[in-house]
């Protein structure tokens, strides 16, 4: 188990040499995970920035799965579409989003795959360098996309950055070639929170189910999300039979016996059962069930 | 558990209720409009001449797309063999489809708003022309018939039959999920050899389910769950009946039925909420003070 409140997390800036994406955004990593199952995901929590230091993308896909919960403001991901404060949306693999323009409000963001569908953490710093440094020897990366020019017809050749770093990242450290699968789902699933109903799970605890999205296979390949609300008369176990992240939105989320603030952020990996508890008040948080692919 | 045979079911041509363009339908099965799990399951073959303004409304849907094309507006397209979910209160449209034959399920959703009955909405759309006209999807009233102006012709349809403004709930998703079931790999089904299934999502606080299943020749699925089990290819038995293509088995909560396939047998879920999941008490009208 992993417990970090988010805001005591140390704070990197967005670095502009070693990022293919524009902007100055600043990141807190609240979790990295590279699983015994293939599991590997980073948690992080984004502020961003106006101006020459927004994060601007390109129209875009991924071979990975994201999810985007907005703390504060109203944050971009295709023109006209933002998710909201308080709102939680579902980046399917393969389904295109953008172009989009961050530069405002405060995310927090989950990137998760399995076997090098997502390439985070010390098990991939070596192949990221690698990369980076080829494709900065061959060409440049400007304004979101990769910039080089065709060896054979000398045209100009414009390819979405994060897609040239993750494909030549890919291929350097497992020597096959990366492919992004067909989207199951068209686009990125909007869910409006406080607009879902709620149940009663046991005493003192209260589900407010949002989704079930499969992008592994059944009958584990789904990725499940909800809002949870536990009183301190409450218990919700956190089930061991999959990896589960989750963030609470109110003061008095207990943990193994010990009090957080709000907008603590938790990781339980598989195998592990934790028990969580509120206040008298009642605590809600997110709870985000990932797949497990055996 | 019902069991409803498609070609035991009249086709009748017509408007569709309050839009604009012709279509011909088959109500292939229907719920009880007393209860807030109502539903409204038919297949349409419709025309190139459907137009319906952008519009929402206070009741869920599944559209499977049997051939063709269509639109749901803002470029969302859906083609065949897809399906979209259409969650209560999220706008789509405006929609002005090329001609496609689909399945389309449409059903009480969480907020307990129900769906109103064919027969009510067919009667509310005769005497609503008493006093008024509808035109490209919008209700007209006519001058001197007093109330509202105009609006969407299902507002309209359904402020006459409930007696009562219409509140839309709140919505759960930020718009319709379009679902391409060919992107979704078989997995094989526990305890039933020869059985294959594409988990497809479940979705909103009622938990409603979406999955395609497939059958091996001679195997057995035993079906579970409050919905609509559509044939959509192969031939066999289901309980005491045969089933072929576009045989549906409506099941309720707690029912099962046992499908037997004679040859390969393709099989969409269009899953519909347990009444234990949708709320008691609909949206009411926020009254300023």
């Amino acid at each position: 188990m992993q417990v970090v409140i988010a805001p005591e997390a140390e704070v990197q800036v967005q670095s502009k040499g070693n990022d293919p994406r524009p902007g100055a955004t600043r990141r807190q990593i609240l979790v990295n995970e590279l699983a015994p199952d293939g599991l590997n995901f980073v948690f992080y929590r984004s502020t961003y920035q106006a101006g020459d230091d927004a994060f601007v993308t390109p129209r875009h896909h991924h071979g990975f799965q994201q999810i985007r919960w907005t703390e504060q403001g109203e944050v971009n991901y295709a023109p006209g579409q933002s998710i909201r404060e308080g709102d939680i949306a579902y980046f399917p693999r393969g389904a295109y989003y953008g172009p989009q323009e961050k530069e405002q409000g405060v995310a927090w963001l989950i990137q998760f795959g399995f076997h090098g569908e997502h390439m985070y953490g010390p098990a991939w710093w070596d192949s990221r360098k690698e990369a980076m440094d080829r494709l900065k020897a061959e060409g440049e990366f400007r304004d979101g996309y990769y910039v080089y020019t065709d060896s054979e017809t000398g045209q100009e050749v414009r390819r979405d950055a994060a897609d040239a770093l993750h494909s030549t990242q890919f291929e350097i450290h497992s020597g096959r070639p990366f492919s992004i699968p067909p989207e199951g789902y068209d686009a990125p699933i909007l869910m409006h929170a406080k607009n879902f109903g709620a149940y009663e799970a046991s005493p003192g605890v209260n589900i407010q189910p949002l989704g079930n999205f499969f992008d592994h296979p059944a009958p584990s390949g789904d990725v499940r999300f909800s809002v949870v609300t536990v009183t301190s008369n409450g218990r919700y176990v956190l089930d061991p039979e999959r990896a589960q992240l989750g963030w609470s939105l109110d003061a008095g989320l207990v943990i193994d016996g010990e009090t957080y603030p709000e907008l603590t952020a938790f990781y339980s990996p598989r195998d592990e059962k934790v028990e969580l508890s509120g206040s008298d008040l009642g605590v809600r948080f997110h709870l985000v069930e990932l797949p497990r692919l055996d | 558990m019902k069991v409803v045979q498609f070609e035991e079911v009249e086709t009748v041509r017509r408007s569709p209720r309050g839009r604009e363009g012709s279509l011909e339908v088959k109500m292939l099965l229907t719920g009880d409009e007393d209860r807030a799990d109502n539903f409204s399951f038919r297949w349409t073959d419709t025309d190139d001449n459907i137009y319906s303004p952008r519009h929402h409304h206070n009741f869920e849907q599944f559209t499977y797309l049997l051939d063709g094309e269509t639109d749901f507006g803002n470029g969302m397209v859906l083609k065949a063999g897809q399906l979209i979910y259409i969650p209560e209160g999220t706008y789509y449209g405006p929609l002005s489809m090329p001609a496609h034959r689909r399945l389309a399920v449409q059903f009480g959703g969480p907020s307990g708003s129900g769906y109103l009955s064919q027969e009510g909405t067919t009667r509310a759309h005769r005497e609503l022309q008493e006093t008024g006209e509808f035109k490209k999807g919008v209700y007209h009233p006519n001058d001197d018939a007093g109330g509202k102006g105009s609006q969407d012709s299902y507002e309209a349809i359904w402020e006459h039959v409930r007696q009562r403004t219409i509140v839309y709930p709140e919505p759960q998703y930020g718009g319709p999920i379009i679902i391409a079931p060919e992107n979704f790999p078989w997995e094989p089904v526990g305890g039933m050899d020869g059985v294959h299934e594409k988990a497809l999502g479940t979705f909103s606080s009622a938990r409603t389910r979406a999955a395609k299943y497939r059958l091996e020749s001679g195997t057995k699925f035993v079906a579970a769950g409050r919905g609509l089990f559509v044939v959509l290819s192969g031939e066999g038995r289901v309980e005491d009946q045969g089933y072929a293509e576009l045989t549906t088995v409506y099941l309720d909560d707690g029912e099962e039925a046992t499908f037997l396939a004679g040859d390969e047998t393709e099989i969409v879920l269009l899953g519909l909420p347990s009444l234990a999941r949708i709320a008691d008490e609909p949206p009411q009208l926020r009254v300023s003070v």
